[in-house]
């Protein structure tokens, strides 16, 4: 193979760019640029200019030799005046209009591009990144069987008397010895009361031998995020009360797992899920939309909630996780990531 | 032990300084900013904060709301149902008359910057960064908390590390370690074998495995309840060092040292980074220490200020910082020696210990 080949995702960029009437982009966002060039510069440490025949990056010194081995397709050079010197680049390969992604753009950044005849672009690296390729998906796959692993592995684990952060440590240790390089978000473990607040920080609650238990988490592996969320009665005597909410929230997971496929309003996945929580009677205590789509960072578009106008297409991993929370009492969260193919979709969180 | 919390006290100082910088009130969407003055833990998108010299609003979902229990006897918290965060708080900033109210043009990006500018909103500069340099003591105690954490794992940890086992394997110990002991998240946690650690910025191999006899750097810290602590070890594993790893740790430790002890409230920051440099380039490594001597920490794991050789600031009394001289002789070994002080009136403390 040819080192300097042009991945495939620039020559995507590029044909979005034509689209929009661009001949240059600008990249500042450190995830968009790892999406770009496979590489990971810490946020602020780099600047992109995609030209139709050029990728330039201008970074600090210490990353030039990482660089050129693994993105050997960048010109590639150290400036520690990025954005100005972009701006130069620009009028030297006599571009008419480079655009700059206006919602991730500092304000401060954005005021000098636009100065400089930059102009105000949608985030079109969103746009790809939200249809994953082939490669995205198995690594995504990766990341999610982890998660899913690392909930079998616990879960005979855990005993009453047991914290929240000892649980919470053992998934971690789990997913890093399998390769994790970090959380997808601060994993959250809930026992009783708790598991009803959907935003519960984990603490040093001890599990009763009659408790609830949720457990909401995921990692990052190569970049890319898993999330997972099971929810159980631990002991004997699991009241009737929780056992009938449980239930409704997994026809709600099962049926809006199966809503889940090209064509479909993220809205529509969102209906499937609530109506089923509304008809059993507990719609007020399903306070949060029915999931929201995952890649490099653990929330981005499409939305699968009301606000949401996206129709789902192949390529897209979106979570499905209804849930009914019943203050100082006890909640259910039951979540899965899904991917959707040609025809349908595909749990990425299993063995 | 529980710490009195100084949200109040700072909202308080900070609407102070607005009133001292001429302005009539504070918009931020930022979660670092909110957290600051409010404690509440939020997502990006999450929430909209509205300081005026009276009452202060957040703005937020019905979702959100149940976060800002905490807070809601000096925030006024207002549901949003439908539409922007951003427009509810102009349009509260307008009911209210505000006529000169800031935002910081670094926190925001463009497209609300220049909303929030045609509605007449300017910028307020770097009040809040400032203001952050120096931290309460509430603050103090949980970037203490956060530095016990780290300095604690690493001692369960260090004894278990044994030839065979790859770098990953060693972040994941670690990562339980601070886990158990309460922290909330791991910003990043470096780990480093042989050749590997004289890369700056190596994240820790699913297959590199220690060696018998080999160089070995952790540069890891945690968060806790928002705070971060940052800390590196570097150390020679099994059998007898090479007398070159063994002078340039040595040099090293020496620069971390001078380094230390120049820290006090009222010493240039770029005085501090030569004291450790001085040394390192005295010893003829001055090219490979390629980076600055130390930095901020706080509610970002590079807070202000940077204590490099262009610094322009003067350390601060209460304000953390780390010291993280190092040399890396590529393809062989690196060392970098680290640890967060909290910088007093006539020196420092040093918060991570072993």
């Amino acid at each position: 193979m040819n080192k300097k080949q042009i991945p495939q995702k620039i020559t995507s960029l590029r044909k979005l760019m034509k689209k929009n009437g661009l001949d240059g982009f600008l990249v500042t966002d450190n995830l968009d640029q790892f999406y770009l060039g496979g590489f990971y510069f810490y946020p602020h440490e780099a600047v992109f200019l995609i030209t139709a025949k050029d990728v330039f990056c201008w970074t600090r010194e210490l990353y030039l030799t990482d660089v050129a081995v693994r993105a050997p397709f960048m010109t590639t050079a150290a400036d520690e005046d990025r954005l100005n010197t972009a701006i130069k680049q620009a009028q030297k390969c006599g571009l008419q209009k480079v655009g700059f992604d206006a919602a991730k753009e500092g304000y401060a950044a954005g005021r000098l591009l636009a100065q400089n005849g930059f102009v105000e672009s949608d985030s079109l690296i969103n746009t790809l990144r939200e249809v994953k390729d082939e490669n995205e998906i198995k690594t995504m796959r990766y990341a999610c069987r982890m998660a899913y692993n690392a909930y079998e592995y616990v879960k005979p684990l855990i005993k009453t008397g047991m914290t929240e952060l000892d649980v919470a440590a053992e998934l971690e240790k789990y997913m890093r010895t399998h390769g994790a390089t970090t959380t997808s978000f601060y994993t959250i473990v809930g026992f009783g009361e708790n598991c009803a607040n959907p935003h519960h920080v984990t603490g040093s609650r001890k599990l009763k031998a009659e408790d609830c238990i949720l457990m909401d988490f995921g990692c990052i592996y190569n970049g890319y995020c898993s999330d997972i969320t099971r929810s159980w009665w631990h002991g004997k005597k699991e009241p009737a009360e929780y056992k009938k909410i449980w239930q409704l929230v997994d026809k709600a997971r099962k049926a809006g797992i199966k809503a889940v496929k090209p064509g479909m309003a993220t809205r529509g996945v969102d209906n499937t899920s609530r109506d089923i929580i509304k008809a059993g009677g507990y719609g007020p205590y399903f306070t949060h939309g029915t999931g929201h789509g995952m890649g490099m960072e653990n929330h981005e578009a499409p939305y699968n909630n009301q606000e949401s106008d996206a129709i789902l297409v192949e390529g897209n991993v979106v979570t499905v996780e209804p849930g009914i929370y019943l203050p100082g009492k006890y909640g259910v969260r039951l979540e899965d990531t899904v991917v959707v193919t040609k025809t349908g979709s595909k749990i990425l969180t299993k063995k | 032990m529980p710490v009195k919390d100084y949200s109040k006290q700072r909202l308080r100082d900070f609407k102070r300084l607005l009133k001292q910088a001429g302005l009539d009130g504070y918009f931020t969407a930022s979660p670092l900013e909110m957290r600051y003055l409010s404690g509440v833990e939020l997502s990006e998108g999450e929430a909209v904060l509205l300081v005026t010299l009276g009452k202060t609003f957040f703005f937020t979902r019905t979702m959100i709301v149940p976060k800002m229990a905490g807070v809601s006897s000096f925030i006024k918290v207002q549901e949003v149902d439908l539409g922007s965060l951003a427009q509810a708080a102009l349009q509260q900033a307008a009911q209210l008359g505000l006529k000169n109210t800031g935002f910081a043009q670094d926190k925001v990006n463009f497209l609300l910057g220049r909303q929030l500018e045609d509605a007449g909103y300017v910028s307020a500069g770097a009040l809040m960064d400032e203001m952050r340099l120096t931290k309460y003591p509430d603050e103090i105690a949980k970037l203490q908390t956060a530095c016990r954490i780290a300095s604690e794992a690493f001692k369960e940890v260090k004894p278990q590390i044994k030839t065979g086992m790859t770098e990953q394997a060693v972040a994941a110990l670690l990562a339980g370690a601070m886990l158990r002991r309460g922290a909330e998240a791991i910003p990043f946690n470096i780990v480093c074998f042989g050749e590997n650690t004289a890369d700056a910025h190596h994240t820790a191999s699913r297959t590199r495995k220690l060696k018998k006899s080999e160089a070995v750097l952790m540069d890891f810290g945690c968060q806790y309840e928002g705070y971060c602590s940052d800390m590196t070890r570097s150390w020679w594993h099994g059998g007898n060092a090479p007398a070159q790893y063994e002078k340039i740790w040595n040099i090293t430790h020496a620069a971390y040292r001078a380094c230390a002890k120049s820290l006090r409230a009222g010493l240039p920051c770029r005085e501090a980074d030569a004291a450790a440099r001085r040394i390192i380039e005295e010893a003829g490594f001055g090219k490979q220490f390629f980076h600055s001597v130390g930095h901020g920490v706080g509610l970002e794991v590079h807070d202000g200020p940077l204590l490099g050789p262009r610094s322009v600031q003067e350390l601060e009394e209460n304000s953390p910082v780390t010291v993280e001289p190092g040399i890396y002789l590529a393809g062989q070994w690196g060392v970098r020696l680290e640890d967060t002080y909290l910088v007093t009136a006539g020196g420092s403390k040093k918060l991570t210990k072993n």
